[in-house]
């Protein structure tokens, strides 16, 4: 089980930032507060899980310009900008720029708490399907060439016979092939095996 | 001593003798041991024989007699070996000269019958015949004869003997010496002997050596051959018998001897009556004198006679021609005996070959009559004959004519002479072609030599091979062809050379053409010549008429003699000759002369200036179709101003009265009446000073200018003083191009609008910011405490503290909108003494693309005593500009030439100075006056309300006053009053 998901806060209004640590204490989530978007950088670790709630207007580097940083970085916590009258436009370019949510201030803090819980599950998701696709990787990885070669033609829906005329190769011996790759990708079905090809990064 | 031991003794001894002479003979060394048995044997006998005695007396002297026995055979042993030795050496010596002599002897033997020699004294001491020819007797018949006996002669007449007998009486060796010797058998033999003197070693006369050879068949043989010849001679007699008619003989004297007759001859000949005369009484009166002076030489010399011929005159007139041969006879002794000959009668020969001769030189006169070269060539083409003038012909190239030489000798000969054509190749070619036209002789040809002759030479084959030459010197002929020729040169080169096209038609060729004609159709004059059909040089509807023309003219009907015609020329195009055209005379055939003129140019100027009458009138005509049909109004004055030239269009902006559109009318009358018809906008209020500088304008074009009409129609004017000191105006209808320019500066205007509204969002984003960040807060904690509460999870203490952090935040946000106008102006902004009028300059540098943009007129009217005030310069110019933007978007909806702007400061009482911003814009509702100081008031439907809003706390902040009414005509006025610096330093302080 992955530790406990965290509300990250970036906001340079101490007041905001006590109140929000307020607010969202109050639904029994873990909230570390950050006053400037440098701190929140210098201090994260991306395995940390959970969701970042930056404010869009802050002196030095803005959440705007956070959340660029973050996914030039790789970075893909999920963020949800705060916005306040006038910064739309502004937010708008957030959104194109692939920042997950924003919301604008004041806000009613029911939307606020249920977008944090969703952002929570979206990240947790996504961490988990991470986690599986390395783990398909690796499994191919061991993989020699020719079990991998036909790996991708039975996920690809060839027949034993279809495989063996592709790779010029006995029917039995694909066959040996096949039952190996099952045992390398841990899988004891044609569906399994199929499902974890889905992970696969196209090649 | 008795008898039997010297019996004893003589037997062993000759048995000793008997084998010495054994082993000499056979040299063999056991035989020389059995003679030393027997010489032992011998002496042992020698011994008994003396019965001891010896060996008595060898004892007294102290030998023992058995060793001197020993002794005395071993000497004897040694004394017969070395004699055996001596005696074999000299047997073998023996033997040598033995087989030596044998060898010579069987040597001469061999070479010849016999072999004999002679003692000293000539007597015959030995003989031998070779071995096959056994005639034994006859040798011996030879030994013991002296040579005298064996060969006798007769010393008074035989040369020969005597000769021998000399040789042999003085020792000296003899050769081949023949005589005849008669056996005593009867049988007489002829010898050839041979013999050499022999000298013994002493060196004295030793006899003679020789050999004898049996001649006796040879000289039979010879005999024979003698006799042989003999008959011989008698059959050569018989045959010069039949050869000849006779045969003659004469003796010494050259008397005749002998003369056969034949029958036939005889009688003419009266041969016999020659018998005893010698040639010299013949009557040789007809004879050629110098052959008969020669075979006189001949007969006194005894030389042989050949052919010689001599005639005679027979008795009834004739002459008779006789060849006669004959060689002189000597006896053996060389004596001349006189001459043997034959004589042959020659008449009928002579005749026929007088008559050849006669035909031959009749041949070769008629020949030389010829008065051709002429030249007779057997089947192997050699020359037979040839007369003079052929001769001639090479002679004068150096060549010698000879009969017999071949035809291509004397055509090489020539060549090798260098005399024909201009190099020795041509010459040879020359000679090449000329062999060949030889062997399929043809029509005659000419050709040139020896550098200025001419020759037409023809060949005729004869029907037996041999061929006919004739060579016509055609040298006069080629020379008045040559005369011809270079006249009709002279005048082709006239012609030739003449500007003026030529040429000469038959009726269906052209037969000259000159260079200046062809030039005019295009073409060569080889290319004139060879058009097929000639009219071709025509345009297609000419060839007829001038084909009619020419066979007319060719035919001495009458025919046009001056006419223009179309020609065709190469290249296709048509152009039109004149031309002269008479009947003339070619070599004596009626041509058509004609010379002719391109008039095509002439023509076509013509042309070309009727053309250019109808062009110019028709170019003035469209150049005031299209002065017409322009889009701009078009206007010519001339130098003097007098109207010239104007389109429809022109009038159309103006709309002047007829009076004034007719030429002459000056400018200055039009643009009076215009101006005073109100026509032109730009000029309304100051039509004076406008018209003078118009007219200036007019006089002195200064480019492109803008004219805006009462209408509201944009003309853009172009005047341009023409070369002839003209003006040329051209007025463009740009109306749409300003309403254009008015939408593209509307356009502006909004964009500045959204740039201003986009600071001004930004204000209001920071202001909401900084009003959002308590809200939020106090949204926060109590949203926060609510839940909490809810769980009951909250402390009092917890909600006491909340509440107390809520209030805070809600004072916060009060305070943020209470101190708006410190927020305007953010920051610490350093306050000091300012000048208004260089704020306002400032501001108005700022502005001013703006205002040009917006076409707005600015009159600036600032008072120059102004007193300085304590302020921030920043904060005053953030109040002119809010102020004189508003103005700027008050009057946009205005008419461009109605925008104005004024600015102006004054000083007030107290040091005060108050700014005053005038527009001409759409002014704004009374009822509101006040209200657009407040906060999110505006007139501007996207306006924020804040811009007056902040002018406000600004100046309110400085302890000024702003207030804003009506214009007097229309617009806005808005005026701020500033303490002066003493007041706001009080206050500040």
């Amino acid at each position: 089980m992955p530790p406990e998901p965290t509300v990250f806060v970036v906001d340079d209004d101490p007041a905001v930032r006590q109140s929000f640590k307020w607010l969202v204490g109050s639904i029994g989530l873990k909230v570390q507060t950050f006053s400037c978007a440098q701190d929140f950088i210098r201090d994260y670790d991306p395995a940390d899980s959970g969701c970042l709630v930056v404010d869009v207007r802050m002196p030095g580097m803005s959440g705007i310009e956070l959340q660029e940083k973050l996914a030039n970085d790789g970075i893909s916590i999920p963020i949800i900008v705060v916005t306040a009258y006038g910064d739309v436009p502004t937010a708008v370019r957030a959104m194109k720029r692939g920042a997950v949510d924003f919301i604008e201030k004041p806000y009613n803090d029911q939307a606020m708490l249920d977008r944090i819980q969703l952002c929570i599950e979206r990240d947790a998701k996504m961490r988990h399907e991470k986690e599986i696709r390395r783990e398909v990787a690796w499994r191919v990885e061991r993989l020699t060439p020719r079990e991998r070669e036909v790996f991708e033609l039975i996920v690809a829906g060839r027949s034993n016979k279809e495989v063996a005329r592709a790779l010029n190769i006995s029917p039995k011996t694909v066959e040996a092939h096949r039952a190996k790759v099952m045992d390398k990708m841990a899988v004891g079905s044609l569906a399994e095996l199929v499902q974890l090809s889905t992970y696969l990064e196209s090649s | 001593m008795s008898a039997i031991i010297l019996i004893s003794i003589a037997v062993r001894g000759l048995a000793l003798g008997w084998a010495v002479h054994l082993a000499l003979r056979f040299e063999d060394r056991r035989l020389w041991l059995f003679v030393l048995t027997l010489s032992g044997l011998a002496l042992e006998q020698v011994f008994v024989g003396f019965g001891g005695r010896p060996s008595v007396l060898l004892g007294q002297v102290g030998i023992r007699a058995d060793v001197f026995c020993l002794t005395i055979s071993l000497v004897l042993l040694g004394s017969v070996f070395c004699l055996g030795r001596i005696l074999n050496e000299m047997r073998a010596r023996f033997d040598q000269a033995a087989h030596s002599e044998a060898r010579f002897r069987d040597l001469v033997e061999a070479s010849s019958d016999r072999y004999w020699e002679m003692d000293r004294d000539l007597r015959y001491v030995w003989a031998r015949e070779s071995t096959e020819k056994q005639r034994a007797p006859f040798v011996q018949e030879l030994i013991g004869k002296t040579r005298w006996e064996v060969y006798q002669g007769d010393p008074e007449h035989d040369e020969k003997w005597r000769q021998h007998r000399d040789d042999l009486n003085n020792r000296r060796p003899f050769r081949d010496l023949r005589h005849p010797l008669t056996g005593r058998d009867g049988v007489t033999r002829h010898w050839s002997v041979s013999g050499k003197p022999v000298y013994a070693a002493d060196g004295s006369f030793a006899g003679y050596r020789g050999t004898a050879t049996d001649i006796t068949l040879q000289v039979e043989l010879q005999e024979e051959a003698e006799q042989a010849l003999r008959r011989s001679e008698q059959r050569l007699r018989d045959f010069a018998y039949a050869a000849s008619d006779w045969f003659w003989e004469t003796d010494a004297d050259l008397r005749f001897t002998f003369v056969s007759q034949r029958t036939e001859t005889a009688a003419r000949l009266q041969a016999p009556g020659m018998i005893g005369k010698d040639p010299g009484d013949l009557d040789l009166t007809q004879t050629d004198a110098g052959v008969l002076r020669r075979h006189l030489e001949h007969l006194g010399k005894h030389k042989e006679i050949r052919n010689f011929v001599y005639s005679i005159r027979q008795r009834n007139g004739s002459l008779r021609h006789f060849r006669v041969s004959g060689r002189p006879l000597f006896d053996e002794a060389g004596v001349f005996l006189g001459y043997r000959g034959v004589g042959t009668d020659i008449t009928a020969e002579v005749v026929a070959e007088r008559q050849r001769q006669q035909a031959e030189v009749r041949l070769a006169k008629s020949i030389e009559a010829i008065p051709a070269g002429f030249a007779l060539f057997d089947e192997a083409d050699r020359l037979v004959i040839c007369n003079k003038e052929y001769r001639g012909c090479y002679e004068a190239l150096g060549v010698e004519v000879r009969p017999g030489i071949r035809f291509d000798q004397l055509v090489w000969a020539a060549v090798d002479n260098a005399s024909i054509g201009s190099s020795r190749e041509d010459a040879e070619l020359w000679a090449r072609q000329r062999l060949i036209r030889r062997t399929c002789p043809a029509e005659g040809f000419e050709f040139r030599h020896n550098g200025s002759r001419w020759s037409e030479v023809s060949d005729y084959l004869l029907p037996d091979g041999g061929m006919i030459t004739l060579a016509y010197d055609i040298t006069d002929r080629k020379l008045t062809e040559e005369a011809l020729r270079i006249s009709e040169q002279h005048f082709r080169n006239v012609v030739e050379g003449s500007e003026q096209g030529m040429f000469i038609y038959k009726g269906n060729e052209f037969i000259f053409a000159n260079q200046a004609y062809a030039d005019m159709l295009g073409y060569t004059p080889e290319e004139i010549y060879a058009l097929d059909p000639p009219y071709l040089a025509y345009a297609p509807y000419e060839r007829e008429r001038i084909r009619q023309y020419s066979d007319a003219r060719i035919r001495g009907d009458t025919a046009p003699t001056s006419y223009e015609i179309d020609a065709l020329r190469k290249d296709g195009s048509i152009i039109t000759l004149h031309h002269f055209a008479k009947r003339a005379e070619w070599y004596g055939e009626p041509v058509s002369q004609v010379a002719v003129v391109d008039i095509t140019d002439r023509k076509r100027t013509e042309e070309e200036l009727r053309e250019s009458q109808t062009k110019l009138a028709k170019s003035q005509q469209r150049l005031l179709d299209a002065i017409e049909s322009l889009n701009d109004g078009f206007v010519l004055h001339d130098a003097e101003d007098q109207l010239v030239l104007w389109n429809s269009k022109f009038n159309d902006f103006y709309e002047l009265s007829p009076e004034l559109l007719k030429p002459k009318t000056l400018f200055s009358d039009q643009i009076r009446w215009a101006l005073a018809n109100g026509k032109l906008g730009d000029a309304r209020g100051r039509e004076e000073d406008w018209l003078q500088e118009r007219i200036s304008l007019h006089r002195d074009p200064k480019g492109a200018f803008e004219q805006r009409l009462s209408d509201g129609r944009w003309l853009q004017v172009n005047e341009i003083r023409t070369k002839e000191g003209g003006i040329v105006g051209i007025r463009t209808d740009i109306t749409r191009l300003k309403q254009a320019e008015e939408s593209i500066r509307q356009h502006e205007a909004d964009l500045a609008m959204v740039q201003r509204r986009s600071t001004m969002g930004e204000m209001a984003a920071a202001l909401a910011h900084e009003l959002n960040q308590p809200l939020t807060a106090v949204v926060n904690y109590c949203a926060g405490s609510l839940r909490r509460l809810e769980a009951d999870s909250m402390s009092q203490d917890e909600l006491v503290e909340i509440l107390t952090t809520i209030r805070e935040q809600a004072q916060r946000a009060g305070d943020v909108l209470r101190h708006i106008g410190s927020f305007v102006s953010e920051g610490e902004v350093s306050k000091g003494l300012v000048d208004i009028n260089d704020a306002i300059r400032s501001v108005m540098a700022l502005l001013k693309e703006e205002l040009r943009r917006n076409r707005i007129e600015v009159r600036l009217q600032l008072s120059a005593d102004l007193p300085e005030i304590h302020a921030a310069e920043i904060g005053i110019e953030q109040v002119v500009l809010n102020v004189v933007k508003n103005a700027i978007e008050a009057m946009q909806g205005v008419d461009a030439a109605e925008r104005r702007l004024r600015i102006s400061t004054s000083r007030r009482a107290g040091g005060r100075v108050m700014v005053s911003v005038t527009d001409s814009g759409h002014g704004f509702s009374a009822t509101n006056g006040e209200t657009y100081f407040e906060p999110f008031v505006s007139t501007k439907k996207d306006g924020m309300g804040m811009g007056l809003a902040i002018c406000r706390s600004i100046i309110s902040a400085l302890g000024g006053r702003i207030s804003m009414r009506k214009g007097r005509k229309a617009g806005t006025k808005v005026s701020f009053l500033l303490p002066s610096a003493d007041e706001a330093m009080q206050d500040a302080a």
